[in-house]
């Protein structure tokens, strides 16, 4: 990926255009009428090599067939695409060998066509080793702009390159810089430790950057208590964080 | 999202590396092997930050080689389901798009795209909705969110949504033009 790509800011909180804001149920909406297109959201799975990809089956009205399957804990995953035309084409997507989920027309097992809701627990630290700490974007993208530099410095060894991993990670970090001082951002996050919010949901929220509570809510659930204390102190946080944002 | 961590890593040497350079021909093979790989536990290794410690070291049986015992610190980055990341978009087809957020590459199915907006073949495939004051097509930039993730040993390959509330375009290049 070019840099430039990155390198193309915008404001977040004026220029965005998000394709679903308005709705207040996400998956609402004529796709989910199993009637008229049988299509089935399943992201109840759990495997070792998938920690949670959904199972959908679609079937399309002339009797195509699409089907998203994880695999057993102990399969390879494997993943299979294949199209053929949209009316009466067969989606596969399939991650697991033997027998799997696919439904036909909205039998899918007995299971509901209706979606069910994604919302989880935004558990990270549970799959993370007692010496990671979560870092926010704009933090991250200060310690790699700063090895960039010594790396720079450096350079006169030319068996120490930096592996393209490094590049994209940096334009990542840097495009997705909302904060222009992270250590004051992170003090002003630092206030969500009162409620249990955890390091990585703090994170997310700082580098997903919202700007209200139901947008909160709507990209990290599992702050969703009821609680009017968590709410306050999150307005409060919001309110914080929008002065320091960098518009750049 | 990046973490700061520290990890473990037995590096081999060469005695032909031994002398008063010898811990910085360590961390430079440390940075050569360890920078850049992908591990289904701790993700991208995007970075050495900084080695904690380099422990004593053990010849090989048989070899000239040394093992030492190297404590370093990394920036890695992991993608985790449920997290909301900015991506571009690098691909688009009538079975979704593919889009990259760091060294992670997310798929986003047509099924996990809003119902109200159509693939458009042509030059430049896209999504775009019925008015078409929304498109998705390459370079677009969108806010996706991870509902699946699939470790290997050397690659991340996520599975996005955008059929959701507060995601999607967030700047859409063709828009400018």
């Amino acid at each position: 990926m070019s840099s430039d790509k990155w390198g193309n800011k915008f404001p977040i909180s004026s220029g965005k255009k998000y394709a679903s804001k308005p709705k207040t149920v996400a998956t609402k909406g004529k796709d989910t009428s199993s009637s008229k297109k049988g299509r089935t959201v399943d992201s109840d799975t759990d495997s070792s090599d998938y920690e949670e990809l959904p199972k959908f089956s679609t079937s399309s009205k002339s009797g195509g067939k699409a089907s998203f399957e994880t695999p057993t804990p102990t399969s390879k995953a494997k993943l299979n695409t294949s199209v053929s035309s949209k009316s009466g084409g067969k989606y596969s997507f399939e991650t697991s060998v033997g027998k799997g989920y696919s439904g036909k027309g909205g039998k899918a097992g007995g299971k509901s066509t209706v979606p069910k809701a994604t919302v989880a627990k935004f558990k990270v630290e549970e799959e993370l080793p007692d010496n990671a700490s979560c870092l926010m974007d704009c933090e991250a993208a200060d310690i790699l702009e700063g090895i960039q530099g010594q790396r720079t410095l450096l350079s006169n060894d030319p068996t120490i390159k930096l592996p393209g991993s490094f590049d994209r990670g940096l334009d990542y970090a840097t495009f997705d810089r909302h904060y222009t001082d992270p250590q004051s951002a992170r003090r002003v996050l630092e206030k969500l430790k009162r409620h249990n919010i955890s390091d990585s949901e703090i994170c997310l929220i700082s580098n997903v950057c919202p700007e209200t509570i139901p947008e909160v809510y709507a990209l990290v659930p599992s702050l969703k208590t009821g609680s009017v204390g968590v709410e306050i102190t999150i307005k409060e946080v919001l309110q914080e964080l929008a002065k320091l944002k960098s518009f750049n | 999202m990046f973490f700061h961590i520290v990890l473990e890593r037995n590096m081999l040497l060469h005695p032909r590396h031994f002398g008063p350079h010898l811990r910085d021909k360590l961390v430079a093979k440390l940075m050569k092997d360890v920078e850049g790989t992908c591990s289904g536990r701790h993700g991208f290794v995007v970075a050495i930050t900084g080695v904690e410690s380099v422990g004593k070291g053990m010849i090989r049986d048989g070899t000239g080689f040394v093992s030492f015992p190297v404590k370093y610190q990394c920036v890695v980055f992991r993608p985790f389901k449920g997290e909301v990341l900015e991506a571009v978009v690098t691909m688009v087809n009538k079975m979704g798009f593919f889009a990259e957020a760091g060294p992670v590459q997310i798929f986003v199915s047509n099924h996990l795209i809003p119902d109200d907006m159509e693939f458009q073949s042509g030059d430049i495939p896209n999504y775009t909705t019925s008015d078409g004051a929304i498109k998705i097509q390459k370079d677009t930039e969108v806010r996706l969110k991870l509902i699946g993730t699939r470790l290997d040993a050397t690659e991340i390959f996520c599975i996005g949504t955008i059929k959701e509330d507060y995601l999607g375009v967030i700047n859409d290049p063709g828009a400018a033009v």
